[in-house]
């Protein structure tokens, strides 16, 4: 406890210096103000923002790009009350009842409400990746590479059984991304693989040029196609505080959300997206009147919000203390930290403190930020609402072409990054998920690695895996997992969660 | 002949060619064994999981005749890598500011049309942030104007 209570001060020491008060500033509006412009997703704008990063040390990089990531929820969130239109997979829920309460005028108090349960949910959770980061280090030195592979796998596949769409696919887009993830040279061989001669290729495939191309050009071209570049209609916001009665109905909602986000955050593949959905059907479940959900209910703003919060929070425990992304925009996250020297891992709170514990303290001061950023600044963002997309998309595209160029100022990956948006474009009308594509692209270098030391220590027994009980215990985690979503009844929800 | 062309079984079609492509390509690399697997061994392996999943997926796509790929528009994707590509071609000589000129012009075709007026103004605006973010806020090692040789 007098430990957590010290590395915490420690921590608040290193977030509350002016230059990365500064950052979490910068990431948090940066964060909104790409949430809220419709037709520009998190995961685009961390492609994006994440080149720029690279010209600030690492500890205000890290800031600033986790200030951009939960400020996206936030900026998601308004776009879902005041346009329908989810800015992102997670507030997808959140346009249900949060954009029927602005029909009714009642615009203000969901963004209210959104905004504070997102902030109840922030605070409780930082703390709990407080508490639980360095225990679960401990368990993490204990791991072998068959611990890792094992919980690399389980990793992937819950990634895939967790999120919507066709969990086929989704497995051939893990392959998929683990078989990009094997261009360059071979670790421990030295041996060129698919590099065709490019040396740009030699260090493996970037995950810039792929990331942006995939869900930063595909998503322009997608809101292009679906809109013609228009505007859109939004919602007049009048009153802002939530009244009395929304209060006492939003309160207990937020705690569940709370809750049920942070377990199922911490679960690889979990995350935002999955949180919010389960806290929608859970308030719906216990509610008194199922029937006012849909129709303005404020538990289906709060309860989502807050659980998309603690769970989008939460994905930072596997994160920061294991290594392992447990979604796409953590496995961009990953990759920033290794391009600024950072191994995510069990090493981090070792040799690292400053990064863990001022990153931990900057996810509170960044939490306070955005309630003061988005509640009383609400007009400007709403503002920025109605600005023309014609206006907007050259930008955006100028930003991803000179994000990807100077990385390495390669041109080579200027044009992987042209291939990848029309890959990205087809395999979304194909209906494949590419989040997983993604993080099997960052995670498969990891696997083969230690796959291949865990198996050379083993003498070739593929046995091994079972054998070692930590292992195993991810494996039947995994196998459990696959059960419950191949039964039928589950597979009936996750129809319901796609529409 | 419709059935081929069902969103599953296009899907699965896909993955196995470019899990041939990669047996390909890869075709030289030693593999070793399982004790000590050498550089071609993750990539057959993987290359040999694609192509049995996709096998599936493609028998699936086949009997269940599920949704036909809807009719895309294609336009817009194809303007907007076109600029990507002018973008690539012309960073490093033309200069930061003909290249951002140049892909807005391209992007540009990707959406609906501003108006001559509001365009250039588009345009200027542009160039200030690409200029001012990269090249005096960043100072990325970028010529402004075209690199006489």
């Amino acid at each position: 406890m007098t430990d957590l209570i010290a590395n915490l001060t420690f921590g608040f020491g290193v977030a509350l210096s002016m230059e990365n008060l500064l950052y979490a500033l910068l990431g948090c509006v940066l964060g909104t103000l790409i949430g809220v412009l419709p037709g520009v997703g998190p995961l685009a704008t961390f492609a994006m923002l994440l080149p720029i990063t690279f010209y600030l040390p690492p500890i205000g990089a890290i800031i600033m790009l986790s200030g951009v990531y939960y400020g996206a929820q936030y900026g998601g969130s308004t776009t879902a009350i005041l346009v329908n239109i989810p800015g992102e997979a997670s507030s997808v829920v959140t346009c249900l009842d949060g954009h029927m309460m602005a029909r009714q005028g009642r615009a203000g108090a969901a963004l209210a409400t959104a905004a504070l349960a997102s902030l109840f949910a922030g605070c409780v959770v930082t703390l709990l990746v407080a508490v639980a980061g360095p225990p679960l280090v401990q368990v993490a030195f204990a791991f072998g590479p068959a611990e890792y592979v094992s919980m690399i796998l389980v990793g992937l596949l819950s990634a895939v059984l967790l999120t919507q769409g066709s969990v086929l696919n989704g497995l051939l887009m893990v392959l998929i991304g683990v078989l990009l993830g094997t261009i360059g040279t071979d670790v421990n061989t030295g041996t060129q693989r698919f590099t065709f001669g490019w040396t740009e290729l030699a260090d493996g495939l970037g995950f810039v040029p792929v990331a942006i191309g995939m869900f930063g050009l595909a998503e322009i071209a997608g809101n292009l196609a679906r809109t013609g570049g228009k505007g859109l209609k939004i919602a007049q916001v009048s009153r802002l505080w939530p009244s009395r009665e929304d209060f006492r109905r939003a309160w207990p909602a937020t705690v569940r959300g709370t809750a049920l986000g942070a377990a199922l955050g911490v679960l690889p593949g979990g995350g935002a997206t999955i949180a919010s959905f389960a806290a929608y059907s859970l308030e719906r479940k216990i509610a008194k009147d199922p029937s006012r959900f849909g129709q303005g209910a404020i538990e289906g703003v709060a309860g989502p919000e807050a659980a998309n919060n603690a769970g989008a929070q939460a994905t930072f425990i596997p994160m920061l203390s294991l290594g392992i992304p447990p979604n796409g925009l953590m496995a961009l996250m990953l990759g920033a930290m290794i391009i600024h020297g950072i191994t995510p891992g069990p090493l981090v709170m070792q040799n690292q403190p400053e990064l863990f514990w001022g990153l931990i303290a900057s996810m509170w001061i960044g939490n306070v930020m955005l309630v003061v950023l988005n509640l009383p600044l609400i007009g400007l963002w709403v503002k920025l609402l109605s600005i023309r997309y014609a206006y907007l998309f050259p930008a955006i595209l100028l930003l991803c072409a000179m994000g990807t160029y100077s990385v390495n100022a390669s041109t080579l990956e200027v044009y992987l990054m042209a291939f990848f948006g029309i890959a990205g474009y087809l395999l979304r009308k194909l209906d494949c998920p590419l989040a997983p594509l993604l993080l099997g692209l960052v995670l498969g270098p990891q696997l083969e690695e230690q796959l291949r030391r865990a198996l050379l220590l083993g003498d070739g027994d593929w046995m091994l895996f079972i054998e070692h009980p930590i292992s195993a215990g991810f494996l039947g985690f995994g196998a459990l997992l696959v059960l419950l979503i191949v039964l039928p009844a589950m597979r009936r929800r996750r129809e319901v969660f796609g529409d | 002949m419709s059935r081929l062309l069902a969103r599953d079984t296009l899907t699965g079609l896909i993955a196995i060619a470019i899990a041939c492509l990669a047996l390909w390509f890869g075709r030289a690399l030693p593999v070793g064994d399982a004790s000590f697997m050498e550089a071609g061994y993750m990539p057959r392996l993987l290359a040999a999981l694609v192509i049995g999943l996709g096998a599936i997926v493609v028998i699936r796509g086949i009997l269940a005749n599920g949704p036909r790929m809807e009719s895309s528009v294609w336009r817009p994707i194809l303007l907007l890598c076109l600029a990507v590509v002018v973008f690539g071609a012309l960073v490093g000589r033309a200069g930061l500011v003909l290249t951002t000129v140049a892909v807005t012009l391209v992007t540009s075709l990707a959406g609906e049309w501003l108006g001559a007026r509001r365009f250039a103004g588009l345009l200027a605006a542009m160039v200030v942030m690409m200029v001012g973010l990269f090249h005096f806020g960043l100072a990325l090692p970028i010529p402004l104007w075209p690199v006489l040789r």
